[in-house]
């Protein structure tokens, strides 16, 4: 892609190394205005995981998992998976790890992954980078669509691999 | 919003934190969190960076356009109130695209210049528009086809077909990503009112 594009500028009779240096720059600002965002969403995130609040609602939720066949493995990651992406990541691991990554549960586990995002992140990077305090209902709808996905990814790798 | 979600996180954490006497971890917590925050954005600083210089050449030279120009069918459809051929609509074009490939580090920057113009666009500074909000549920809904980093942690976890999830990853993403659009089709329009 980099290849790709670097050619297709220079093919195209563009400056391509001013254009290029002219981008880096433009990226000190992003960044600049990003670090209060991430320094504000990092502590928050942070101060709910480690205080052990996750764990208490994993456990809350874990009957009503067992009701409709679904390992509470794969809980943590679909509660986790909004909030932080390399706590999910790590969660993954773990199941990987001691699951091994083709059982039904590392199958579940990498299609949850694959098809849902850090949603409490890019909500709050991508509103932050441009200084929206008011996100109306986009967090809602968000994470509506990472159920949906969660919900989808249970029903296919039911069908597939059970 | 922000304001309230951020409150939550914080008083319940600590709160629970509190009774359950896990103080000092949150203390611990409290000081390291800037040095985190720091850490993460040396790490896609470079990334962004990169990007951003790349991004300008790919706009500079009209392939932004031209891509967009192939997806402007679909995107016109979602995002009605951003005007035609505006910047916005290649830049988010450029976002799908590489979140598509699984290339979500390269898929930020694109998006993150896309909010901004889309910010161009919005009347109400302080207030996401209603286009931004299409953006954001289709940007985290996945819409990943190609699911790389997956791919690669099963492999080094010896998986016999570490790429068997893909077409399960497609459906669902394609769920998730309707079931998206949809509510917020409906939610554009209760809040319109």
């Amino acid at each position: 892609m980099v290849v790709f594009i670097v050619l297709y500028g220079y093919l195209k009779k563009i400056d391509i190394y001013d254009t290029f240096i002219e981008g880096v720059k433009e990226s000190f600002s992003m960044i600049f205005n990003l670090f209060p965002t991430f320094i504000a969403m990092i502590l928050a995130i942070n101060i709910f995981i480690n205080s052990g609040v996750l764990d208490f609602i994993l456990n809350f939720f874990k009957p009503l998992f067992a009701l409709i066949k679904v390992p509470v493995e794969v809980l943590p990651l679909a509660l986790v998976r909004p909030i932080s992406g390399s706590a999910s990541l790590a969660y993954l691991n773990n199941i990987f790890e001691t699951k091994g990554p083709d059982s039904f549960i590392g199958l579940l586990g990498s299609v949850i992954q694959g098809c849902t995002d850090t949603t409490f992140y890019v909500v709050s990077l991508y509103f932050g980078s441009i200084g929206i305090k008011k996100i109306r209902y986009s967090l809602f709808a968000s994470l509506f669509a990472d159920l949906v996905g969660i919900i989808a990814s249970i029903v296919v790798v039911n069908l597939f691999f059970n | 919003m922000v304001n309230i979600i951020w409150m939550i996180l914080i008083v319940i954490g600590s709160f629970y934190g509190f009774f359950t006497g896990k103080l000092e971890i949150l203390n611990n917590t409290i000081v390291d969190s800037t040095k985190i925050s720091l850490d993460m954005l040396f790490k896609i600083f470079p990334v962004i960076a990169l990007w951003m210089g790349l991004t300008k050449i790919a706009e500079k030279s009209h392939l932004l356009e031209k891509l967009s120009y192939k997806l402007s069918f679909i995107l016109t459809k979602l995002f009605p109130d951003i005007p035609k051929g505006h910047e916005a609509l290649s830049l988010i074009a450029s976002n799908m695209i590489a979140n598509i490939f699984g290339l979500g580090s390269a898929a930020t920057p694109f998006g993150l210049k896309a909010m901004s113009s889309l910010q161009k666009l919005n009347e109400k500074k302080d207030t996401a528009s209603r286009s931004m909000i299409t953006f954001l549920v289709v940007n985290t809904s996945g819409l990943t086809i190609i699911p790389t980093t997956i791919i690669s942690l099963r492999m080094m976890y010896g998986s016999l077909e570490p790429t068997k999830i893909v077409l399960a990853c497609i459906i669902s993403t394609t769920f998730a990503t309707i079931g998206g659009i949809i509510i917020d089709r409906l939610l554009a329009r209760r809040y319109k009112n």
